[in-house]
């Protein structure tokens, strides 16, 4: 029997202590995923509760079809989906203030890559251009990159076609690179 | 972006994604370092967190709902049970009286298995309820 059968087993015989092992197993996951979608951390704080609450509620219904992670992406999502859509928030198109790179003036033109990485500024607005970047393409990145998911996975936690995946992968990072290059005023 | 350029930024994508991965020393191309710097960026957790005690709040306020659930469930089942036995109270003198239009002879009938009957059927009711409170008080 897998980890997740065990788990999930545990936690529908009523095990003490189960649930909370499927909670902390899967709460990393639950908060980048939500809180990079909805970027505000009150409500996303509620949001992984009820993300947490619908998982034990429809637990008897995974059929290990796909990873325990997998299943409690896509809930996760479609939670953060249904707060984004309620909220009239954009999933798809790019921040408002999206146009124009940040001003990086601490980078100078000869790049070194691992003072730019120690670089807090430079992170930073690295970090604030992720945050501008569309709802979806977050959390397509986030998936990829913090979660470390595969394509096929990310597709089954977003709904989405894996090329579509693929495509808002690349323009996501060719956007972030762009951004670099021009706060640092390199011709692309 | 024209085509060529696209599989030129695919390409970097690509190779700054192994590199990484594979920890190659940086240096020799800056276009990659600088792919590889978003890369980096992108693997980086976000600065917020929850708190370090969400999955055990979490699991106690879902075992506080189950334990609600079931005293809902259990007392449900009771009122449930005491009207049945009131509606039949209730509605005796009708009984007896359709008993007696369709001419069964009530004292001949076999009581005891009847009763039998009865008890069996409850005891697999109640087998069955606590069976399956397991799995379904869980959903």
């Amino acid at each position: 029997m897998s980890d997740d059968q065990e788990l999930v087993s545990a936690v529908l015989a009523r095990e003490a202590g189960a649930f909370e092992r499927l909670v902390a197993r899967h709460q990393k996951l639950v908060w980048h995923l939500v809180y990079r979608m909805v970027q505000h951390p009150e409500d996303a704080r509620e949001l992984c509760q009820d993300v947490f609450f619908r998982v034990h509620e429809r637990l008897n219904q995974y059929r290990f079809e796909s990873a325990l992670s997998t299943w409690i992406g896509r809930v996760a999502f479609s939670v953060a989906t249904r707060h984004l859509q309620k909220k009239k928030l954009p999933m798809v198109e790019p921040a408002a203030d999206d146009e124009g790179g940040p001003a990086w003036e601490g980078v100078s033109d000869g790049f070194d890559l691992e003072a730019a990485c120690a670089d807090n500024e430079v992170m930073g607005l690295l970090g604030h251009a992720i945050e501008k970047l569309p709802a979806i393409q977050r959390t397509l990145v986030t998936l990829y990159h913090l979660e470390e998911m595969s394509i096929g996975d990310i597709a089954s936690v977003t709904g989405l076609p894996e090329g579509t995946v693929k495509n808002y992968l690349f323009r996501a990072r060719s956007r972030l690179r762009q951004l670099l290059e021009v706060g640092m005023g390199v011709a692309a | 972006m024209k085509p060529e350029d696209i599989d030129r930024e695919a390409r970097l994508q690509a190779a700054a994604e192994q590199a990484e991965c594979l920890g190659h020393p940086p240096g020799v191309d800056p276009g990659l370092d600088r792919h590889r710097l978003v890369i980096r960026a992108l693997n980086r957790p976000t600065a917020l967190q929850l708190p370090a005690d969400f999955a055990a709040r979490i699991a106690k306020r879902v075992l506080l709902a189950e334990e609600r659930s079931d005293i809902e469930d259990w007392l449900m089942t009771l009122l449930l049970l005491g009207v049945g036995l009131i509606g039949l109270v209730y509605m005796q003198p009708v009984i007896a009286l359709v008993v007696q239009r369709v001419h069964i002879d009530m004292p001949q009938l076999p009581w005891p298995m009847i009763a039998a009957t009865g008890a069996g059927i409850a005891v697999a009711w109640i087998v069955d309820r606590s069976v399956s409170r397991g799995t379904t008080s869980a959903r």
